[in-house]
């Protein structure tokens, strides 16, 4: 079978939420386009200093000016570097943890603080996480999914709690990665927004109401705040990178002067970065069932941002995908088996129930047909 | 009591899912295994999936994929995309599907759906009728430049043995701002056969006003659910408030 | 224990298989004499015309076998939609014909006044008879069906379900039991009844 491809990046028509134009490229390539040439970035970080001015808090008064949903990764740490030091004001740090943590994650975590800044880690109770990382794993072929929704509703709601008005949000997905013309040019981050771009799949937090007999009530932090509460206090949230070129390489040098560690001995699993994802071990299951549902993985997602930001030329890209992407994730399910005490058989079934027969080579038997290697025969050529 | 169904329709283009505006522009939004699996466990009333390409990339309905949405289901299921022989129909009943749901055929080769309708009975056959609005009243959307006019085709079908129509509205499609009342009224007054009113559900309100100002049984969404928080629990609810019928599944 | 879901190309098979492999009860799918004289239960299911269902049992030999097997064995059977629709005296789809005649009766189309027909969705079902419908947390089934099965014994129906007249959702005598819903696309609660089928004649 035929899948076309982003003439310019290696993004495939697979690719939910992407869209090409008659050229042949896609939404993500024109949006980048757009941060080179289209948009004029001195205006826009005009206008980002005039609402930062608007939600800081006046002299005197005692209090945080703003939240910044951090995860210990790169790019929360910039956006809280960014809002202590280049904007001066005092932010709350709110950190929704990962689901497996790495010690290279945690060691980015603690170093928030020795940044210079107060952090409110939030403990998640880890049964109720855990049969949602299951569940999630199942329903929807996707172990992050309850961190999806985490990261985004617990900062909303100490917002609300703490009557903190400002959050400011890092890049914006669809603008990254493609999306539908006017998500991508979108400031800010509202429920809507996450419920259509925030990696849930269709599956809403009260479907997770009566598996394995959770309640509504044990799943309070995951319950997006109403409307009613976020109106009284006045909260909104910001794209960091709608604001200003993100260029996550140019960032991490940065914070790298502040304390962030990159993982020294080699790339992660299912790509060729060091940086990218450092802080959660089953990242490697999360890019993998991407890879059986859609024939693309995380050094697809890599190699596109490189070859936009010019660092890769698509030909160099190309290598670079057909060597890392779509290789079945041994570190992740070995972690994932401890973390979840599932079996490989059963975890493997589910990877099979989400792996796209269209995409695939199937045996006779309908099971699926593997390499010498171990992994997936394709039906497709990256081109 | 009849309940009202509120039934999810998932559009496929060849290897995933896709959601269109006014029948153009589609968006990939995901994989059918996952939609099915979470429209099974809400326990939806029913489900309708369509391949929107396989009649103009000429091709059958990819079987495989089909089985894999309906091992999923424990509810009700119809499928359409190019359907054009009685094996076809038989092909998808055997892997367990409940309804057809035809197109092209029922005005290429309107024979078909009365021979289908004999063969496996009129409540298995399902007609996509989608209209759009013009300056002299609605239209069939087709790709054939067939001028078709809605009462005429929509009379033709329940003659042939149809057994529902999905009356779906091209310009509503996908926006989500409410559904085409207009259209929808003009459909139930011609027809006595059962009506899942599609195109343009986005909130809570356009699903009060579409049963209260209409009488149709059944409504069908995708929008909604795969973009916003709402379920489909969450609409029966909302119906439920203003005194309508409906099932709340466990 | 097992169950033989009868295949004589009239729809479903898949889905009800599918219903009894989630509640773990093992079944064949199957038109051979031999395997079905093995079998402790027998599923007619069905969708389509009754002269069609008819038809085809004939044309598989089904037609005096299972009358034998059901009238004279007494084997626990399970008719679903048209698979219950076959069992009266007579159809008239798509014009009179002569039907396995287990109860009496005929399937005629529904008429009702300001109704849709045909009556289709999710409808609440009126028991009579509670045999196979304890423990019930819902009664709403799944309805698809033009004609309907007008019984003329009336201690045979053991369920009613309201469509502006009251048609027969349910028919049980002795070892027969038929269904004019779909239990297995009716989840919990069609599960629920199957289940309590299997167990009450195991």
């Amino acid at each position: 079978m035929q899948i076309r491809y982003c003439k310019k990046c290696l993004f495939p028509e697979t690719k939910p939420d992407l869209f090409f134009n008659n050229e042949g490229v896609c939404s993500a390539c024109i949006a980048a386009d757009q941060k080179y040439v289209g948009i004029d970035w001195k205006q826009r970080e005009k206008d980002f200093f005039q609402v930062i001015d608007h939600f800081r808090l006046p002299a005197g008064h005692r209090g945080y000016d703003c939240i910044v949903p951090v995860s210990g990764g790169k790019d929360s740490t910039y956006q809280a570097y960014f809002m202590k030091y280049v904007c001066g004001l005092n932010p709350l740090l709110v950190c929704f943890e990962t689901t497996s943590v790495t010690e290279l994650g945690q060691q980015n975590l603690d170093n928030l603080s020795k940044m210079g800044m107060d952090v409110i880690h939030f403990k998640k109770n880890h049964e109720v996480y855990k049969k949602m990382v299951i569940e999630g794993f199942r329903r929807v072929g996707d172990e992050m999914w309850p961190n999806h929704i985490g990261i985004f509703t617990i900062p909303v709601m100490f917002a609300v709690k703490f009557g903190i008005k400002l959050i400011i949000w890092g890049e914006n997905s669809q603008q990254e990665y493609g999306g539908p013309l006017d998500a991508i040019e979108n400031n800010t981050l509202n429920r809507r927004w996450l419920e259509e771009f925030g990696g849930l799949l269709g599956n809403r937090i009260q479907d997770m109401i009566g598996v394995n007999g959770l309640t509504e009530k044990e799943l309070t932090p995951y319950f997006y705040p109403e409307d009613e509460e976020l109106e009284r206090v006045g909260v909104t949230g910001l794209f960091l990178g709608h604001y200003f070129f993100w260029d996550a390489r140019k960032q991490l040098e940065v914070i790298k002067e502040y304390g962030f560690k990159v993982k020294e001995d080699g790339p992660l699993e299912g790509t060729y970065t060091n940086y990218e994802n450092l802080d959660e071990k089953l990242v490697g299951l999360h890019d993998y069932l991407k890879f059986v549902k859609y024939g693309f993985g995380r050094a697809t997602d890599h190699a596109c941002i490189d070859i936009r930001n010019k660092r890769l030329t698509r030909e160099e890209g190309l290598k670079l995908v057909q060597e890392y992407d779509g290789k079945y994730p041994n570190y992740a399910v070995t972690e994932f088996i401890k973390y979840a005490g599932l079996s490989r058989q059963e975890i493997d079934s589910v990877i099979d129930s989400y792996t796209n027969p269209i995409l695939f080579k199937q045996k006779p038997d309908g099971s699926f047909a593997r390499g010498k290697d171990g992994n997936l025969v394709r039906n497709f050529e990256i081109a | 009591m009849l309940k009202i169904r509120v039934i999810p329709i998932l559009t496929f283009n060849g290897f995933g899912l896709v959601k269109t505006k006014q029948f153009s522009n589609p968006r990939m939004v995901g994989n059918p295994v996952q939609a099915a699996r979470v429209y099974n466990f809400r326990g939806v009333d029913e489900l309708i999936f369509i391949d929107l390409n396989a009649t103009k990339q000429k091709r059958k309905l990819n079987l495989a994929i089909a089985k894999d949405i309906i091992k999923e289901c424990f509810m009700p299921v119809g499928i359409g995309g190019g359907i054009d022989a009685i094996e076809d129909i038989n092909n998808l009943l055997k892997i367990g599907a409940d309804k057809v749901v035809i197109k092209n055929q029922a005005f290429t080769n309107p024979g078909f759906i009365k021979e289908a309708a004999h063969f496996f009975g009129s409540q298995c056959i399902t007609i996509a009728v989608d209209a759009k609005k013009h300056l002299q009243g609605y239209k069939i959307h087709n790709e054939l430049g067939l001028d078709i006019v809605l009462e005429d085709f929509i009379r033709e079908m329940e003659d042939l043995g149809a057994g529902e129509l999905v009356i779906n509205s091209v310009d509503n499609d996908g926006m989500m701002k409410g559904f085409d009342i207009e259209l929808i009224s003009i459909a139930e007054k011609i027809t006595t056969l059962p009506i899942i009113a599609v195109g343009g559900g986005g909130d809570m309100n356009h699903y009060k006003e579409l049963f209260t100002k209409t009488g149709v049984e059944a409504v069908g969404s995708a929008s909604i659910f795969h973009f916003t928080q709402y379920t489909p629990l969450d609409i029966k609810k909302e119906l439920y408030s203003i005194g309508k019928p409906v099932r709340i599944p466990y | 224990m097992s169950v033989a879901i009868i295949d004589y190309g009239m729809g479903n098979v898949a889905s009800v298989q599918k219903a009894l492999n989630y509640l773990n009860i093992p079944s064949r799918v199957t038109k051979d004499s031999n395997e079905i004289a093995e079998s402790k239960f027998i599923i007619l299911p069905g969708v389509g015309s009754f002269r069609q269902g008819i038809n085809n049992l004939k044309k598989d030999g089904l037609f005096d076998f299972l009358t034998q097997q059901v009238q004279e064995k007494k084997k626990p059977f399970l008719g679903v939609c048209l698979g219950m629709q076959l069992i009266a005296s007579r159809g008239t789809e798509p014009f009179e014909t002569g039907g396995l005649n287990w109860i009496d009766g005929e399937v005629i189309k529904i008429e009702a006044a300001g109704k849709r027909v045909p009556h289709l969705g999710w409808n609440n079902i009126d028991t009579r008879n509670k045999k196979y419908f304890t423990n019930l947390t819902n009664t709403d089934f799944y309805f698809i069906h033009s004609y309907h099965f007008k019984v003329a014994e009336e201690i045979c129906i053991s369920a009613t379900v309201n469509y502006g007249i009251d048609l027969v959702a349910c028919v049980q005598k002795e070892n027969i039991f038929a269904t004019q819903f779909h239990p297995e696309k009716s989840q919990e609660a069609g599960l629920k009844v199957l289940k309590n089928f299997f167990e009450l004649n195991a």
